[in-house]
């Protein structure tokens, strides 16, 4: 079927259309939109996307994103390197950082175990882990994965694996979520919360 | 049928868009079901329950792709699956086992008790793996696909000395009947723990005490049966095995 559109609208709406969330409907109301700015705004705008593709890479110590290698966290000597708290995904890492709370370093997997997927130990950046816990220096790991199955899965599994190594292994308390009802929580995360109290 | 209301084993859960999560629920009335629960993961979200493994009474409304979940209250944890590595692995691989072994609103009763039972004993008991062989077994039973143990599967005749387990031809073959590829072979011992364990009850299943060669080969057999019939071989069995694996027990 060809499309009724010119050739160069087109190519834009099926461009857009790739990313996800984004169906024909959305995509034909983007490009329109990005038509009616001034140039200057749409070059601007591909400017940012060539240069976050072509300049953003993976910190070889850390794993996150980052335009410099080692990033901007792993060369910062004001902040803790005996300390590692180990996220699933760059965006994990981003909100640790708003609470402004730690002064540590970080390891981000890129992901999280999920057997069911076929997702496992390899596919995560945990060698790399367990190479810069081995290289000495780290007095704590902190693990901040995700608290459903994968992200406690993947905690599990670290736990294990780090074992060997002269270093203390901690998990982040999980509880009742802000604003959470008693009487609607589950039993296994009302379990953990009466452990992780605290005396106030 | 609108608004139901059903108990339910959570399978699979999945983030969906910012707030919610999709589910794939083996409820008691409808069988395989996939949902939505909408703003779970939205702090103060009055849905629980709805982890994986978890069982809990459910109300849920019939969508036309998705059903979703109107409300649900907990009933059992199974907390030990959420805590002990080797069994969260061993309940990944039996809530896969379920989902690939059923079809969409096909309930079961029997294998929603079967599910349960399950949870129970790999949280519980004493010996995951030996648990996870039962559930092989019982749950493609129920699934249609029982194996044939008590005589050869090709020739209708006795087992004999030599059996061997060959999932293309149905079950049991004898020394006669082994296929040239795809069979395993079975110590008589071997073949007649998974005669005990394909009639066993649930709460009777851990009575048994295997050798590391017997747990081996009815593994072996097992797995072959049970990924003979997905058409593929569970993903959730390479976590298990690499678990495993520096353990002392025989594995998967
Ligand atoms: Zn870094
Ligand atoms: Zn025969």
């Amino acid at each position: 079927m060809s499309s009724p559109y010119a050739l160069p609208i087109a190519r834009l709406i099926d461009e857009l259309c790739k990313l996800p969330g984004v169906g024909p409907k959305t995509g034909q109301r983007l490009a329109f939109h990005l038509l009616h700015r001034r140039p200057e705004d749409a070059r601007s705008l591909a400017q940012a996307i060539l240069d976050a593709t072509e300049q953003i890479g993976t910190c070889s110590v850390c794993q996150n994103l980052t335009d410099t290698d080692p990033c901007a966290i792993c060369r910062d000597s004001a902040r803790d390197g005996s300390v590692i708290c180990v996220v699933e995904e760059p965006r994990d890492l981003a909100a640790m950082e708003r609470t402004g709370e730690y002064r540590g370093r970080y390891h981000v997997l890129q992901g999280a175990i999920s057997p069911m997927d076929g997702v496992g130990p390899e596919e995560l950046r945990i060698r790399e882990l367990l190479s810069r816990v081995q290289g000495g220096g780290v007095r704590e790991v902190i693990l901040a994965t995700n608290t459903d199955v994968e992200g406690e899965t993947t905690a599990m599994y670290l736990a294990r694996v780090l074992k060997p190594f002269q270093v203390s292994v901690t998990r982040i308390a999980r509880g009742l979520p802000v604003g959470g009802d008693l009487d609607y929580a589950d039993q296994v995360t009302l379990a953990r919360a009466l452990e992780g109290r605290r005396e106030v | 049928m609108g608004l139901y209301r059903t108990e339910a084993v959570v399978l699979r859960a999945r983030e969906l868009g910012e707030t919610d999560r999709l589910l794939v629920l083996y409820t008691r009335s409808e069988g395989k079901v996939r949902a939505v629960a909408k703003g779970v993961r939205r702090p103060g979200s009055r849905l629980a329950g709805l982890e994986p493994f978890t069982l809990s009474e459910l109300q849920l409304f019939q969508g036309r792709e998705l059903d979703r979940v109107i409300q649900s209250q907990p009933r059992r944890g199974f907390r030990p699956l959420r805590e002990d590595l080797g069994r969260l692995a061993a309940a990944s691989y039996l809530a896969e086992l379920v989902e690939g072994l059923t079809a969409e609103r096909d309930p079961s009763p029997a294998l929603f008790q079967t599910l349960v039972a399950g949870m129970a004993l790999l949280a519980q008991g004493p010996d995951p793996l030996l648990a996870l062989r039962f559930l092989e077994l019982r749950l493609s039973a129920l699934a249609g696909f029982q194996p044939v143990l008590d005589r050869c599967a090709r020739c209708g005749g006795e087992a004999g000395p030599r059996p061997a387990f060959a999932p293309a031809e149905g079950g049991v073959v004898c020394a006669g009947c082994r296929p040239v590829s795809g069979a395993v072979s079975l110590a008589p011992g071997t073949l007649a723990s998974l005669r005990f364990l394909a009639a066993a009850q649930p709460g009777r299943v851990e009575v048994l005490r295997l050798t590391a060669g017997a747990n081996a080969e009815m593994a072996r057999a097992l797995v072959g049966w049970v990924s003979y019939h997905l058409e593929r071989r569970p993903r959730s069995l390479d976590f298990l095995e690499a678990l495993y694996l520096d353990a002392p027990r025989g594995l998967c």
